[in-house]
């Protein structure tokens, strides 16, 4: 940022004014230079887009520059850049793509807000005997309803979203066949998804099975042809995944700034494989599939019946020294003391992190290391917390080798989105309150076998230095034949001082008697300030330990 | 990478041990070592140089002889028709449907070794049937001290703690460690003998094990090997139905 600045400085002639209006945008000073109210304006601009979560697709926010005119979707820096070198785009006083309202209307609002309500009520009795399909695209079309409540929209995207949502819903309504009372068109297709997945389906298959379904049933009835169809009706409902390209030596992702490159910074490694004589399309040598999290978030709180127990973590009895739920340990308290406006609102998620390697061909088949990094919500009561159902496979890192140390460069997109979680939140709809909220997640801890503890957090996990409570404290040592690190002779101080066991002279080194105290653990501070000592990482093929 | 995160370093702790797989290779080591499977057994030839070398201990010093070298037998191997024995035992044993694998499936007695154990095998191993398997083999202190390391975990399984509970294990660990290191020779005590004794601290600030463990996810992956593609849509169905 400070860079920037600097060039701004470089920039600078005219006085500073205080200017409400905006006329600052399409001001430059005599000599055709930007102002300094123009540096300031444009800080406030960003300011204000990055405010509203809304504004943010893909990590980026629509780009209002002369060139750019709000189709793209860049990052907020590049934004800054944009408009110290091209200037506004013309007739943008109104910030209307970045969440600003022409006319804010109070009452047309308020009859906007009775009119949802009242949808939801009749949904509520709809609730009672409709089908479960039908319930969640009712819940995800309330969704939308709610956003538009918030923020009468302005561009064409939400209505597609809506129109898209109100097709589905129609879709939800239909029955599979005239006459049909317990399926209807979308429940038999999700039906036949989940056994296409659990099962391990061919699409082959599945095109198979459902021509056989579909000569069994009616004359005239409506299941999907094939899976192609089924998956563009699927489509609308969301919780896409994005994929992303990256390095195969781990060394760089092709994203945000990166997008266009085609060969790693690092290894000079190309990106794509070579284009054979009737390929038309470049095929990159690994991808990264990427699940945001945001959405998969917002859709807990879509389901009445998932939202009540959202809460679970801050409502539950707890009783004094007794822990049942991580929400009872001194970690999590230790947590909402030092966050206390993320504590105020008990429907702030918090999270686990789990990533291990795992084999999808079988452990006996060709050796291939691919490696899902998994979240898991703790808000949720013990009987649901670790439910697959509730755990959220947020990336898969493909093989065939493991990323190793150069996981933290796929991770790169997770805390991305975590870090803007926790500082932005996303506009979520709760339909048990029925309003809109800011949600903002956290990253408690993650959880890891051990050699992938190693990969997760940094430090070693070999040798003599396995052991990350004791870091360089403790006192493992090579043996001499065995050639391995021995946990030998270390546990007798963490004995309290005038234990017997620690004047035993006989069975240990001989004569030794042990009079050290346990290491104590680093400090948080501490720890900090040896992590930003590493400074800058090279990561990829030349990286070292 | 997770520094990056605003709140990361205010957090008490960051990242969790792996209880699952502790325990499991704590029980690998110690039935390897006891029942004195080849090649996996901690009491080999070059321990015994470094038991020579570093600790007081004649009884399990190799012997040397001109003309070739013997390796005594150590007070906490069991011998071959005790082995055998346990493993009959294991043979014959049956658990209720869904506790265990069929552990009887696993043994090979003419090997004498045990084959395919899961991680969910080891854990019902060392909580339950270790200090039923060497009880009256074994003697009396070293049993005493497995079956205090299979209570541990039994007690940091736990999905209802107390505090203070928690603290007294927290004492008794080292205790128990101490005791192993006066039977175990040095390789027995790899990290994952170490790590046992920070385990009582994380349980008391990151709450029960149920939640910062990895069983669930190591459950997960096969479906995930099936699903990845279409997860969206199979995490739809499932919770919405």
């Amino acid at each position: 940022m400070s860079g920037k600045t600097n060039i701004f400085v470089m920039f600078y002639r005219g006085s500073i004014e205080v200017m409400d209006d905006r006329s600052w945008m399409y001001r430059d000073s005599p000599q055709g230079l930007r102002r300094m109210d123009y540096y300031n304006g444009v800080q406030d601009f960003i300011n204000f887009a990055t405010s509203i979560p809304r504004n943010f697709t893909d990590g980026g926010i629509r780009c209002p520059c002369r060139k750019c005119k709000n189709l793209k979707f860049l990052h907020q820096d590049v934004i800054t850049m944009h408009f110290l070198t091209k200037g506004f785009m013309e007739d943008y006083l109104c910030w209307y793509a970045h969440g600003e309202l022409f006319v804010p209307d109070e009452s047309m609002e308020e009859q906007v807000v009775g009119s949802t309500s009242s949808a939801s009520n009749m949904h509520e009795v709809g609730n009672e005997n409709s089908n479960p399909y039908r319930n969640m695209v009712m819940d995800a079309m309330r969704m939308s309803e709610g956003n538009v409540r918030e923020c009468p929209i302005v561009e064409e995207e939400p209505n597609a979203d809506a129109t898209r949502f109100f097709d589905l819903l129609r879709d939800s309504d239909d029955p599979l066949w005239d006459g049909c009372t317990n399926h209807s068109k979308l429940s038999a297709v999700a039906q036949v998804f989940t056994i296409k997945s659990n099962h391990g389906l061919s699409e082959a298959g599945y095109d198979k099975i459902i021509e056989w379904a579909r000569s069994i049933l009616p004359e005239g009835n409506r299941l999907k042809e094939n899976f192609y169809a089924a998956k563009s009706m699927m489509k609308p409902l969301g919780l896409r995944y994005q994929k992303i390209d990256i390095c195969p030596n781990f060394c760089m992702l092709y994203y945000l700034e990166n997008t266009e490159m085609t060969e790693c910074m690092t290894c000079e490694h190309s990106r794509y494989k070579p284009r054979t004589s009737r390929g038309k399309t470049l095929v990159a040598y690994k991808k990264l599939r990427y699940f945001p999290i945001t959405p998969r978030l917002q859709r807990l709180f879509m389901s009445p019946r998932i939202v009540e127990h959202m809460t679970w973590h801050q409502s539950h009895h707890a009783v004094d020294g007794v822990i049942v739920h991580p929400s009872d340990s001194e970690a999590w308290k230790h947590f909402n003391s030092m966050h206390p406006h993320f504590s105020a609102e008990s429907r702030n998620v918090c999270l686990g992190l789990c990533t291990n390697g795992f084999n999808p061909f079988g452990s006996f088949a060709v050796p291939y290391s691919c490696w899902p990094v998994i979240l898991t919500v703790y808000n949720l009561p013990p009987g649901m917390c670790m439910r697959p159902e509730f755990m959220f496979l947020s990336m898969v890192i493909p093989g065939p080798s493991s990323p190793g140390w150069n996981i933290d460069v796929c991770l790169r997109l997770l805390i991305d989105e975590l870090t803007q979680l926790w500082s932005s939140g996303a506009l979520t709809y709760d339909i048990s309150r029925k309003q809109n909220f800011v949600i903002k997640a956290a990253l408690m801890w993650t959880i890891n076998d051990f050699p992938a503890y190693g990969m997760v957090s940094g430090w070693s996990t070999h040798g003599k230095l396995t052991c990350p409570y004791c870091i360089e404290n403790n006192k493992a040592f090579m043996l001499t034949n065995g050639g391995k690190a021995s946990f030998f002779y270390c546990h007798r101080r963490f004995l309290p001082h005038n234990h017997r066991y620690r004047k035993n002279r006989k069975d240990f080194f001989v004569g030794k008697v042990e009079n050290d105290v346990a290491p104590s653990c680093l400090s948080d501070e501490k720890l900090f300030d040896v992590v930003s000592e590493y400074g800058e990482i090279v990561f990829g093929l030349q990286s070292g330990k | 990478m997770f520094w990056e995160l605003p709140y990361w370093k205010t957090n008490l702790f960051r990242h969790n041990l792996d209880v699952m797989h502790i325990e499991k290779n704590m029980f690998e080591n110690i039935f390897n070592t006891v029942m004195d499977v080849k090649g996996k057994t901690k009491d080999n030839i070059k321990d015994r140089l470094d038991v020579a070398l570093f600790c007081n201990r004649k009884n399990m010093e190799l012997v040397c002889d001109e003309s070739r070298v013997a390796k005594p037998r150590a007070s906490f191997v069991l011998e071959k028709n005790a082995q055998l024995l346990v493993y009959k035992w294991l043979k014959r044993l049956r658990f209720p449907d869904r506790h265990a694998s069929n552990i009887s499936r696993l043994v090979n007695t003419e090997e004498c070794r045990l084959y395919g154990m899961k991680s969910h095998d080891c854990h019902v191993f060392m909580q339950t049937l270790i200090s039923l398997a060497f009880h009256d083999l074994l003697p009396k202190g070293i049993w005493d001290a497995l079956t205090e390391i299979s209570h541990f975990f039994r007690d940091i399984y736990s999905s209802k703690l107390n505090v203070d509970h928690i603290e007294r294990l927290e004492k008794n660990i080292v205790e128990t460690i101490y005791k192993l290191e006066m039977i175990f020779p040095l390789s027995f005590f790899d990290s994952m003998e170490h790590l046992p004794v920070h385990l009582p601290f994380e349980v008391k600030v990151g709450g029960p094990v149920q939640y910062i463990w990895m069983y669930p996810f190591e459950m997960l992956d096969i479906t995930v090997a099936m699903t990845f593609i279409i997860k969206c849509f199979y995490f739809y169905v499932n919770v919405f139905n």
